[in-house]
């Protein structure tokens, strides 16, 4: 199997600086799906560790003072698309091949959110999927819905 | 939880449907006695010529019933019922399905990439109390007949309060709600009838058994919404309608993964045919659901209102079972009722009469919309064990899948250069499926007081794929038990 590793960085600068508390993902699912939207508030800071055999990182950070990033991807496709436009934005990733140690599979179903500096952190993990969201306040568009709605 | 939440479906629960529907059973028997006990449908000009009496003699409103009364000497005649409903209801379960749709920004996805998630809920903060609610409803028919033909007007409203508990524990009080309105809420029907057409709030032709049971619904379409029907009887024992609905009542949409509307001059259009003989009725009905989307255009900022479609069928059939041709004349005073409903739907999963676990559709970024589609069914069984008692059993299931169209998270057009990669697609697709036994028992303590006893079991499970990758299957069970009082005036 041919091994995939792709990204896509849009309006990128390279600076590094002290910001906020960096917030840090790890999945290690099948497929591993991280998806970020912050816009505020003035910074961000984020760290996104993907073990897996398809791991997916879309990223749009728009803080106005710093933007954050650094990834590594351990898998046979390796995706990231990320824009960021603030003062001082920084990205680092790193892609590899498939990790020594499988992915793990038949999670548990569960859905979890908590709400951090940065955003609310949105978790789903069952089976052989993992998808995390980190998105602000503002760009957060969630419905519920079910017997109970 | 999180900012932006939306939940738009405007119709009100399956449970309050099945408790008005109860009520309204008991109260309004007097008011329609033929058309139940035949079975034909409530506007078939067919069975309205049938029942009406003869337009000469001064005492032709005793055709329409007992309690049918002369307005003065206008030839109107006036009939009026009420009842009051009072239950409790428990549910021995700590969890249950939740749906979770959520649109997530993404570069070069306008209008952000749709995504939905099921998982097992606490709802321990209601369950572990004892629901409880009332019901009153009154009716009122005026009836005219002339030369010209048959003239009906009807209304019929209720108070349908019961309790909602909070996630702090905190009872309050919840009352159906139509476009915002209480009073929509509260105006059950509202119409009028000349001959064969009928113009008003009236219910559905897409639906056809009652629902058998009073506290747990069944999955089965019941609803009424504003509509211009009309109905043609070819003989006693067939008919034909088509009506004009109003197809906001079907949406299902909660506003992030889709955002349907409906418009009066784009309504629904529904058939159905009905034709019964010695003993059975039966039901074929089909709907074509019309609509429009604004989500791509909401998030994104551009485009216009999508144009959305989708269809439903049912089918069904009621039969009186008499149990005296098979064990003797003995069994002549305890008949049966059967009654098969099927239902499947695209695009239109609010004629299903199921649960609210899939938008009638999904809109990707691009404005591509994959429609929902499922089934449900329900076999029920009525037995009257002698005058004041009274049985019910009935098995409802349901399906319904759900998805969102594949997209490229990264496209492989963008940059001066063709991307020489597979493109990485993102979608989802879930699948629920769900299923209530229960059985109940009524006793008539006094002519027109009724108690009742139901206990039944609720089962469902959900499972999905996304990037086509499996997720795995959530499932859950409990039963419940509820008890009702129940007063016709």
């Amino acid at each position: 199997m041919r091994r995939i590793g792709y990204i896509l960085a849009l309006g990128l600068s390279h600076c590094v600086t002290a910001g906020a508390d960096e917030l840090q993902v790890e999945q290690a699912a099948k497929a591993n799906y991280a998806f970020v939207a912050i816009s505020k508030p003035g910074t961000s800071s984020l760290s996104i560790d993907q073990r897996g055999n398809t791991n997916v990182i879309s990223s749009i950070q728009i803080t106005p003072d710093l933007n954050t990033l650094t990834t590594t991807q351990s898998g046979w496709s390796n995706t990231i698309t990320i824009y960021q436009n603030g003062s001082i934005d920084y990205v680092a990733a790193v892609q590899s091949g498939p990790h020594t140690s499988a992915p793990h599979s038949n999670s548990s179903t569960s859905y979890d959110v908590r709400e951090t500096e940065q955003g609310f952190l949105a978790t789903f993990e069952s089976g052989d999927v993992s998808i995390v969201s980190l998105t602000s306040e503002n760009m957060t568009y969630v419905s519920r819905f079910g017997r109970r709605h | 939880m999180q900012g932006k939440c939306a939940t738009m479906r405007p119709q009100t629960s399956g449970r309050r449907v099945a408790l008005q529907r109860a009520v309204i059973a008991a109260a309004s028997i007097m008011l329609l006695p033929s058309v139940l006990v035949a079975g034909q449908p409530q506007n078939a000009a067919a069975a309205e010529r049938a029942k009406t009496p003869e337009r000469t003699g001064s005492n032709s409103c005793a055709a329409y019933g007992p309690r049918a009364k002369a307005l003065g000497d206008t030839n109107v005649c006036v009939l009026t019922s009420a009842g009051v409903m009072a239950y409790v209801f428990k549910e021995f379960t700590d969890t249950d399905i939740e749906m979770i749709g959520q649109r997530i920004p993404v570069p070069f996805l306008d209008a952000g990439l749709p995504l939905a998630f099921y998982h097992k809920k606490d709802i321990s903060y209601a369950t572990n109390k004892v629901g409880f609610g009332a019901i009153a409803t009154a009716d009122l028919m005026l009836v005219h007949m002339s030369q010209a033909g048959l003239l009906r007007g009807y209304v019929r409203a209720s108070f349908d309060g019961r309790s909602d508990y909070d996630e702090d524990g905190k009872v309050g009080l919840s009352l159906p709600k139509i476009d915002d309105s209480y009073y929509y809420g509260a105006l059950n029907e509202a119409w009028v009838q000349f001959n064969g057409l009928k113009v008003g709030i009236q219910p559905s032709l897409f639906g056809f058994n009652r629902v058998p049971s009073i506290l747990n619904p069944t999955y089965t379409s019941q609803i009424t919404t504003a509509a211009a029907s009309f109905t043609i009887g070819y003989a006693r024992n067939f008919t034909v309608s088509i009506s004009a609905e109003d197809g906001s009542r079907r949406n299902y949409t909660e506003g992030i993964l889709s955002r349907e509307f409906s418009k009066s001059m784009n309504p629904d259009w529904v058939g159905l045919v009905r034709y019964a003989t010695g003993k059975s009725l039966y039901h074929f009905s089909a709907a074509r659901h019309e609509a429009y989307d604004t989500v791509v255009r909401d998030f994104s900022g551009k485009g216009n209102k999508t144009p959305v479609s989708g269809w439903a069928v049912a089918a069904g059939v009621q039969t009186k079972v008499t149990w005296d041709e098979y064990f003797g004349e003995r069994f002549k005073r305890t008949p049966g009722r059967l009654s098969l409903t099927f239902a499947a739907a695209d695009g239109a999963i609010g004629y299903l009469g199921i649960p609210f676990f899939a938008p009638d559709y999904v809109v990707s970024s691009s404005g591509e919309i994959e429609r929902s589609s499922g089934w449900s069914a329900v076999a029920a069984y009525e037995h009257v064990w002698a005058p004041a008692w009274k049985s019910t059993l009935s098995y409802s299931y349901f399906s319904v899948e759900m998805g969102s169209p594949a997209e490229a998270i990264i496209p492989t057009d963008i940059g001066p250069l063709p991307l020489d990669v597979p493109a990485t697609m993102m979608d989802f697709d879930i699948k629920v499926r769900g299923s209530v036994l229960q059985g109940g028992i009524e006793h008539m303590l006094a002519p027109g007081v009724t108690a009742g006893l139901e206990v039944g079991y609720t089962w469902t499970e959900a499972e999905g794929r996304y990037g086509g990758h499996k997720a795995q299957e959530l499932s859950v069970g409990y039963p419940h038990v509820g008890f009702y009082l129940r007063r016709a005036f």
